[in-house]
């Protein structure tokens, strides 16, 4: 396999995943855009463009897996908050349950390499 | 421009290329994006000084180049942006109601449950006209002739006692007019399909984008080849309305 093919593999992969931890983030409390953006750049790999977090936020709401609503802002123009539904909420832990199996399977066998 | 600083036009010029890499995209998954990143923007630079370019500059690369993202955006709304419903949509609401007006019917939830449409186009394909072309043709039976009677029908005097007028809208009308006014019962219906099939193929015009946007559909766009159809279909009507207004 080229470097190229991984990384476009990783990409998909990112791609895939970052809805679960968007999920996973909303679980503890509401955000809004601008917070999401700012937790996931921080994880470390996670998302190359901030931007692109958005329309991985519309896809979640079109799903209906999150919904929206505007709240005031003292700080500037009303925010838009983002919140898990029960939708997705039972995603997540479907998520949750097969990633971890996924996860531990390819550590084992990766770890055969070393 | 009074207060507008080299960091506003720096924003501005992102902003405008982001909107250019746009083009392709559904217009109002479009505009919900850039107000969505303009929000983000103006979150960002509350956190830096007034004066800090560098750091803007920086956050405007965390954000993405403006084409990465009109991909990511295309990738994410296109599978769903003109749904078959959609496209039947404009089709139906012409032509459905020969289907005994069960395909008008369809083609109206189509047009009223799609967010493709704003609410004057979807008055506009309910009541221009309700059934389409077929709605055509009621109207046109009930403005060419109409029965118009008077006189007495007492006791003892028979029906025709009665005198009795067979007038229409389109009859009393100046020779000229009547044509007139059967273009324009013909051509309404024809020129709503033509208008909510334009809406679904180009988009909404607005600030961003004057002339609408052209939607990315996968595969062969059948655009050309629809008007050809819809020409035909119009000529057709028109023919059959002038032939309908000669017979009165």
């Amino acid at each position: 396999m080229v470097v190229g093919g991984t990384e476009k593999l990783l990409a998909q992969m990112r791609r895939g995943a970052i809805e679960y931890c968007v999920l996973a983030l909303l679980l503890s409390e509401d955000r809004y855009g601008f917070e999401i953006t700012r937790e996931l750049s921080e994880a470390d790999g996670l998302v190359t463009s901030e931007g692109t977090v958005y329309p991985l936020l519309t896809r979640l709401r079109n799903d209906g897996l999150v919904d929206t609503y505007w709240q005031e802002s003292t700080e500037g123009p009303p925010r838009r908050y983002y919140r898990v539904t029960p939708n997705g909420k039972r995603a997540l832990k479907s998520f949750i349950d097969q990633w971890t199996r996924f996860r531990d399977s390819v550590d084992d066998i990766l770890s055969r390499g070393r | 421009m009074k207060g507008h600083t080299t960091s506003d036009q720096i924003v501005d010029d992102y902003l405008g290329d982001l909107k250019d890499a746009l083009q392709s995209i559904n217009p109002s998954s479009a505009k919900e994006f850039v107000a969505e990143i303009e929000q983000h923007i103006a979150e960002g630079r509350a956190t830096l000084d007034p004066g800090d370019e560098v750091g803007l500059r920086n956050m405007l690369e965390r954000i993405g180049a403006p084409t990465a993202l009109a991909s990511e955006l295309g990738e994410t709304e296109s599978p769903r942006t003109v749904s078959g419903m959609d496209r039947a949509t404009p089709w139906l609401i012409a032509l459905g109601g020969f289907a005994f007006g069960f395909g008008w019917l369809v083609g109206l939830y189509g047009l009223w449950s799609s967010r493709t449409w704003r609410i004057w186009d979807k008055l506009l394909g309910t009541f221009v006209w309700p059934g389409g072309l077929l709605g055509t043709f009621y109207l046109f039976a009930a403005s060419s002739s109409s029965t118009t009677c008077s006189g007495f029908q007492g006791a003892g005097q028979t029906a025709a006692a009665m005198t009795c007028v067979h007038q229409g809208l389109f009859v009393v009308l100046p020779r000229a007019f009547q044509f007139l006014a059967g273009f324009v019962v013909v051509a309404a219906p024809i020129f709503t399909s033509f208008r909510l099939g334009s809406v679904l193929s180009r988009g909404y015009a607005d600030a961003s984008n004057p002339r609408g946007m052209r939607l990315v559909r996968p595969g062969h766009s059948k655009s050309t080849s629809t008007r050809v159809v819809w020409i035909i279909v119009g000529l057709m009507v028109l023919i059959f309305s002038i032939y309908v207004l000669t017979l009165h």
